[in-house]
């Protein structure tokens, strides 16, 4: 177990070394995001509504969606740090050492995570405190359910990201398999748009698919949008089991596949 | 001038082999973008199956606004936002030093190192929106404004490299300046949404400081029938200062740049 501790303390170092990035990231995410309020602002000010969103909650949404992206959103950067790893043969280091690269990966991503919420957290609590008039905030048991969900968000953003990783086992550039895991994704996880927006069967879809659990069921779970918790985490539980066990069968398969010529 | 349209051709052959080397996932890569673009697309109609307009902006307006952004985007990946993207990456390996001793302009040299063709298949979806949102209405009629529409448009096109490029000289100073990739991508995500939704300071900062308006909302209102005179007037002189800012600033951050190896 030491040696995944020491894993996770070097990941925050790092993370600490590049703060510059980070506080970049932010600013990205702070553009996008201003684009979004004045959007919105701009539809609801002339008496229209997305859905059942009254404009409190749809900016609560998109503030929710840049956090949470921004807080988990390393698990991309994770998985084209694995492509590399497997295209430049670097992963045989780790292959040869008593150490699983899974877990290495995922501790690392922890790691990023953690950091990523030490430098929000004055930034979230002064900002909420500031705005708190025009967020919803939830009652105590939406805080349990969106910290639940929410670790939910990291586990699925590692597994679903770290599987398209994988795929450079067997092909030259699996970065390709990457961008195209963020498009889906993108499409399905509620960051664009929330899903019960969607046309009513497209929505019906996506709620047994794993992408909604990255951002759209936390952001729910905060806006105390669950109606049927039980169903919502066996479907959580279900992918949970299906993508570990696919993740590990793919990951057998291609260490079977790797050729390390000259390592 | 001409010297560098030829010495853009050569690079966009060499990297046009590069690609097919890898037939594959060149032709994955087109079928992403095309994918993404249809995603906006997709967007877009769920936006408006819940409302009327956005500050005045149909659903065919907007579609116009989005095919012109989808052009501004596989421009820029055809012209500059590739090599500028990766200027992080050669400074920090030392290879802009190579580049310095070139017997042409480096800020060229590093503009167009890196051509993304592929991304030249979201022109394809923009093209087809644009025409999608101008059917069925009287906009064809304005046919004679579309000289001033690619005018205005290449104007955008200007601004929004001075602005990455501008983004991009914090390379010199700091070897994490890769960040500024998504700064400069956000900012032109921005760009989709009409300009007219900003309001108070955000406006002020988005018309003169940041000059937004010009990549994609100046040609859209020409196509759609909201431009004046002033937007055009406006567009011409944003290019000409952005270019003239972001030239003085790169060739300051030049000057100041110590080489990474040698």
């Amino acid at each position: 177990m030491g040696k995944y501790s020491t894993t996770f303390k070097n990941s925050l170092s790092v993370f600490i070394q590049y703060r510059l990035n980070l506080g970049l990231i932010l600013v990205s995410q702070l553009v996008s995001l201003s684009g979004l309020v004045f959007l919105w602002l701009s539809i609801y000010s002339s008496g229209q509504q997305m859905g059942n969103y009254g404009l409190q909650e749809i900016i609560t949404y998109y503030v929710l969606v840049t956090l949470i992206a921004t807080i988990i959103g390393d698990g991309i950067g994770m998985a084209f740090d694995v492509v590399e790893d497997i295209n430049r043969g670097e992963i045989i280091h780790y292959l040869l050492k008593p150490f699983s690269y899974v877990k290495y990966r995922f501790l690392t991503l922890v790691g990023a995570i953690t950091i990523n919420l030490m430098f929000m957290a004055p930034l979230i609590i002064i900002g909420g405190y500031l705005m708190r008039q025009s967020f919803s905030f939830p009652s105590a048991s939406g805080w349990v359910y969106f910290c639940i969900t929410l670790s939910f968000a990291i586990l699925f953003e590692f597994l679903i990201f770290m599987l398209a990783s994988l795929s450079s086992f067997w092909v030259v550039r699996g970065s390709s398999f990457i961008y195209a895991t963020i498009l889906i994704t993108g499409l399905f996880d509620g960051s664009l748009i929330p899903l019960d927006l969607f046309p009513y069967w497209a929505y019906h879809i996506t709620s047994y698919l794993p992408f909604q659990f990255i951002i759209f069921t936390p952001i729910q779970a905060f806006l105390e949008n669950i109606y049927s918790p039980a169903k919502l985490f066996s479907v959580a539980m279900v992918w949970i089991i299906i993508l570990l066990l696919l993740l590990l069968w793919v990951w057998k398969r291609g260490v079977k596949k790797l050729e390390g010529v000259g390592r | 001038m001409l010297k560098y349209f030829r010495l853009y051709k050569i690079f966009f052959k060499i990297n046009f082999m590069k690609d097919m080397t890898y037939r594959g996932n060149f032709f994955f890569g087109c079928t992403l973008t095309i994918f993404e673009s249809v995603i906006s697309f997709l967007i877009i109609t769920i936006i408006y199956s819940h409302i009327r307009s956005i500050s005045g902006w149909s659903y065919e307006d907007t579609l116009v606004l989005t095919g012109i952004n989808m052009l501004s985007i596989s421009f820029g990946w055809l012209f500059y936002r590739g090599g500028l993207s990766d200027l992080d990456r050669v400074v920090n390996r030392g290879d802009f030093d190579w580049m310095l001793v070139k017997p042409i302009d480096t800020q060229f040299l590093s503009t167009v190192n890196r051509i993304d063709i592929e991304d030249g298949s979201r022109s394809l979806v923009g093209f087809a929106i644009i025409v999608y949102g101008m059917t069925g209405t009287k906009l064809f009629d304005v046919w004679y404004l579309f000289p001033l529409c690619i005018i205005t448009f290449l104007c955008g096109q200007v601004v929004l490299y001075a602005v990455f490029l501008i983004f991009k000289t914090v390379t010199f100073k700091s070897i994490q300046g890769w960040a500024t990739n998504g700064i400069a991508h956000r900012f032109q995500q921005l760009a989709q949404y009409p300009t007219d939704i900003y309001k108070g300071i955000v406006r002020v900062i988005y018309t003169y400081m940041l000059p937004l308006i010009f990549v994609a909302t100046v040609p859209a209102k020409i196509l759609t029938g909201k431009f004046t005179w002033q937007l055009c007037a406006g567009s011409l002189i944003a290019a000409i200062l952005s270019f003239i800012i972001s030239r003085t600033i790169w060739k300051f951050a030049v000057k100041k740049y110590s080489s990474a190896s040698s």
